[in-house]
Parts: C-alpha cells; structure tokens; sequence
C-alpha cells in the first residue's frame, strides 16, 4: 500500500494508463500548469492546454473519442459545463444509440465540483444529479484517493462517455491553484481521510455501480457521496454518543446507482437519510428515496441536501452546504 | 474573446443594431496559458468581420479608454448600434486573489517546493515522451512562470500610478479628483451601514 493525496492519486492513475495506451491524450484549461506532473512526463503532444473554449473543447473530445482516441477533457469546474452542455447531452450520449453501435465516445470529462472554499455559487455546485439524469452519461464521485484512481482507470476503460468528478476540497492541487495560500481569512474544513489516503500498488480498476458499506450501524443508513460522505461519517460519530448507530454508505458512482445496496440496508435499518451535496429537489435525494419505495420497502426518510444558492460568505455558506449539525438533526427526527 | 457566446452576440447585436458596448481586455493570458498560444488569426480581423466600429486601445492608459469609450457610447445611445474596445492590458494581479503563478514569483522557495518532487519524478519515470520532449515541457513551464513574474512587477504596468503621474502636473485638479473618489467612498459606506 502507498499513502498519496485524492489529486495525486487521479494523476497518478491516469498517468500510469496512459504509459500502456497511447490513445489516451489530456486537454482541457491550463492543464500544462496544473498537472504538470503530466505535462512533464508526456510532454506536449498528449497533455495540451486549450482556450477558454469548452463548448469547442468538449465537442473536440467527443469526435476525437469516435475517432478512436481516448480522451481525457479537463473542465476546470463543473459550473463552466453549461456551455459545452450540447456535446454530452445531444452527442456524446446518443451517438452509439443512433448509430446502431456503429460508433461510440469514450471519452472521461474530468471536471471539480462541490463547496467549502468561499467561491460561490458559480464555482462550488455539484450538478452531478443534473449529469446523472440523462441516460447515456455515467457520472462517478470519489470521497478518497484509492476510490479516485480506480475509478480514473475504470472511467478510461468504458466504452462510453463518463464525468468523472473530483470534489475539490479533497485535492490540494486545487485549493492551492484556487488560492487557499494566499487567502488568511478563509478556513477550509477538508476531511483528511478523503484527502490523503492508502492506495493500491498497482491501479486496478473499480467496479462502476458498486456502493460501499464505510460504516457498519443497525439504526439509520446514511447514504452520501463526495464530501457528504465525511459529512456523514462525522455525524455519525456524533450519533453513536447517543446511542444511535448509523450506517454509512458511500455511492461512489451516481450513475450507474447501486440500486441492490441500497434495497438491503434500507429493508435492514428501515431508515433512510440521503446526505446530499447537490441541490434538493429533482436529484439524487429524490431518486434514491424513489428506488427504495419502488422496491415496496416502508421506511422514515430525510434528506440534508444544499438548499439554495451557495453564498460567498465562507460562514454562510458552511450552514448552506450539508454539515455534521444539520445531518445530526435529521437523524434524530428520524428516530422514534 | 475564445467563447461561442461572444461570436453569437457580435453577430446578434450587429444584425439587429442593438446598443451593447463590448470591451476586451486583451491582457494576453488566458489563465496562465499564453493566449496567442490558443488564439487564432488576429482579434481586430475577428472583430471587424461583423462589420461593427473597433477601437484597438491601450488599456493602461486611461485618458485613451475613456476617449474610445465616450465615441462608442454616444454612438449606441443615438442608435447607431453596437461597438467594440480591444484595450491591451497586463496581467498585474493574476485571475484570481491568491493567484498560483504569482505567489510563486513572490515565495519561490516554500512555492515552488511542492512542485519540485513531482516535476522530478515526472522527469525521471521510466515510461513516458522521450528526455527531449519532457525537458521541453518543463522549459516550457518555467518560461511562463517567469513571464508572469515580470509583467506583474513591473511598476509602468500600473494604471493608477500612471494616470497620477499625468494629474500631478495640475494639483488643483488632482485634489478635487481626490475629494470626490473619497466622499464617494465615505457615502456608500454609510449607505452600507444605515
């Protein structure tokens, strides 16, 4: 086991794939500075910087993919996608589709995503329930550097289009190019199992569609992904002192959903709080609490999710974004 | 200047003569990338392909931009249709507050340090682009590093310090210039705290 940090890990992963496949080429805004680690390695020709351009770098991804190369799009924020939104959703995820299976985009959009620097709303959504809702698109979450690399190698090995994304509180190349050294009087609150962490030797990759049980609890189930599952984790500590157990499951993929898991440790607990990063209505809270009724289980549900806009206030904007206290609270409207 | 949208726009604008003034700040990065090292052709030709009035300016000084800008606007509030400022610029503060290239000019030991191991190993892996295209890249980040370095230090790059320079020639002006910036300030603060 080697111990690496959640950005280290995706470069590292992501490096480590493109020795074995020279398919496999990186662009997207000031990649050259931002992984130079990759820049270095591979040089110009396969890690390329881009205009501000995403509609046209996106859609470059997506011909290049059809074409036969494998590539890797970086759009720096998950906020900046709206305008490159067409190649995902009329092109990338349609084409194998309407083509018969005649052609297909495999190709990985890795963008940041999620709250906790102070930067607003504009630049701090999580918008993976947005992604996940078209069929097509395959939408991964990472909360800790092994899930990060395996599923960076998981993400290039589909035949499909995938966003991959990394909340960017986790990774300390993007607090550092988002200014955390030269901003004092903002506090981050970065949870330091999601931000450094063992990781395998060699990267395999990961199953897509695979929740994971992190916590074992027999009187809630707490269901998160990204940053809220160390939000849950955290909240659930704060349960056990209650005497209250809850069980902390990490999605790890958003689409696909583990629809099985989820089926199992509901009908076992028969409480469900979704701790969701992403905004409430129409999303990810919404759609597991669907599934699991689906099923025929009967079960008391709550939801943390972000409520409204994220504010810039660094203050204001922790009591926006899902915390140990609201999640803490929810848990305990949930007990009898 | 490199998304759709503003394409789009010049053209709507144009075709149905509408009153937008369009400024680009042209400061030749795009982030830290080097802007001509992704634009393509030139901006003026761009520009004047939709056939609307371009004013290339230089954008530090502001007595120019303020030239521009008053026949640009007068223009569009009498319904003559939109207009274009390309005001070249310098990259003084970076694109954002704690802005990575900077710190690291200013802090280049405890900045640069973290970039040292990784670069090294990147260098030195056995698999990867031949030692001529890994030296090049690398060349190719400390080139822009030290490019930005110079833009942002430089005391001539500053606007402000050489509007002042202009101004103190007539000290009366300066000094009523002054007063009316301050009472501005002191007003909207006690518009704030009310």
């Amino acid at each position: 086991m080697r111990q690496m940090r959640f950005d280290e890990a995706i470069d590292d992963a992501l490096g480590s794939a493109m020795e074995r496949d020279d398919r496999i080429v990186f662009y997207g805004e000031d990649v050259r500075l931002i992984h130079h680690d990759l820049y270095v390695r591979f040089g110009a020709r396969r890690v390329r910087d881009t205009p501000i351009s995403e509609a046209a770098f996106v859609g470059a991804a997506v011909t290049a993919s059809m074409a036969g190369l494998r590539p890797v799009v970086e759009v720096m924020m998950v906020d900046f996608l709206g305008v490159a939104v067409d190649s995902l959703l009329n092109q990338a995820s349609k084409v194998e589709a309407f083509s018969g299976g005649k052609w297909k985009a495999p190709m990985v959009v890795r963008t940041t995503c999620g709250g906790g620097l102070g930067d607003g709303g504009q630049h701090q959504q999580s918008l993976w329930g947005w992604l996940a809702h078209i069929p097509g698109l395959e939408v991964v979450v990472p909360s800790n550097p092994a899930d990060a690399g395996g599923f960076m190698q998981a993400a290039l090995a589909r035949e499909g289009p995938v966003i991959f994304m990394e909340p960017k509180l986790l990774s300390a190349t993007w607090r550092d190019f988002l200014g955390s050294g030269g901003r004092k009087t903002v506090k981050f609150d970065v949870p330091e199992t999601g931000a450094k962490g063992p990781v395998p030797d060699a990267w395999r990759p990961l199953p897509f569609g695979r929740a994971a049980v992190i916590r074992e609890g027999t009187d809630l189930t707490l269901v998160s992904v990204g940053v809220g599952v160390h939000r849950a984790l955290e909240a659930a500590t704060a349960l056990d002192e209650r005497g209250i157990h809850a069980e902390v499951v990490d999605l790890r993929t958003v689409s696909p959903l583990d629809k099985d898991l989820l089926i199992t440790c509901v009908s076992r607990t028969k409480r469900l709080l979704v701790v969701d990063e992403d905004y409430e209505p129409c999303g990810l809270s919404g759609e597991l609490a669907a599934l699991a009724l689906e099923a025929g289980l009967s079960f008391a549900f709550a939801r943390v999710c972000t409520q409204g806009i994220i504010p810039y206030a660094r203050e204001e904007e922790a009591r926006i974004l899902p915390n140990k206290q609201r999640i803490v609270e929810a848990a305990l409207r949930l007990m009898p | 200047m490199n998304q759709g949208m503003l394409l789009e726009s010049l053209n709507l604008a144009t075709a149905w003569k509408l009153p937008l003034i369009s400024v680009c700040k042209d400061n030749r990065w795009a982030i830290t990338t080097p802007s001509p090292s992704v634009t393509a052709g030139n901006m003026a030709d761009r520009v004047k392909g939709f056939g609307l009035p371009f004013f290339e300016i230089d954008g530090v000084d502001i007595g120019a931009v303020w030239e521009a800008a008053k026949k640009a606007v007068e223009r569009a509030r009498n319904g003559g249709g939109p207009a274009f400022l390309l005001a070249h610029c310098v990259h003084r503060e970076g694109h954002f507050l704690g802005y990575q290239p900077f710190r690291m000019t200013k802090h280049p030991v405890k900045e640069m340090a973290p970039l040292a191991v990784p670069i090294a190993k990147s260098l030195l892996r056995r698999q990867g682009a031949s030692p001529t295209v890994r030296l090049g890249a690398l060349g190719d980040l400390m080139k822009r590093i030290r490019a930005e370095a110079k833009e942002a230090l430089s005391p001539a790059n500053d606007p402000v310090a050489r509007a002042r320079r202009l101004l103190e020639a007539d000290p009366t002006r300066l000094a009523n210039l002054e007063a009316t910036v301050r009472n501005q300030v002191l007003a909207a603060v006690r518009a704030a705290l009310a």
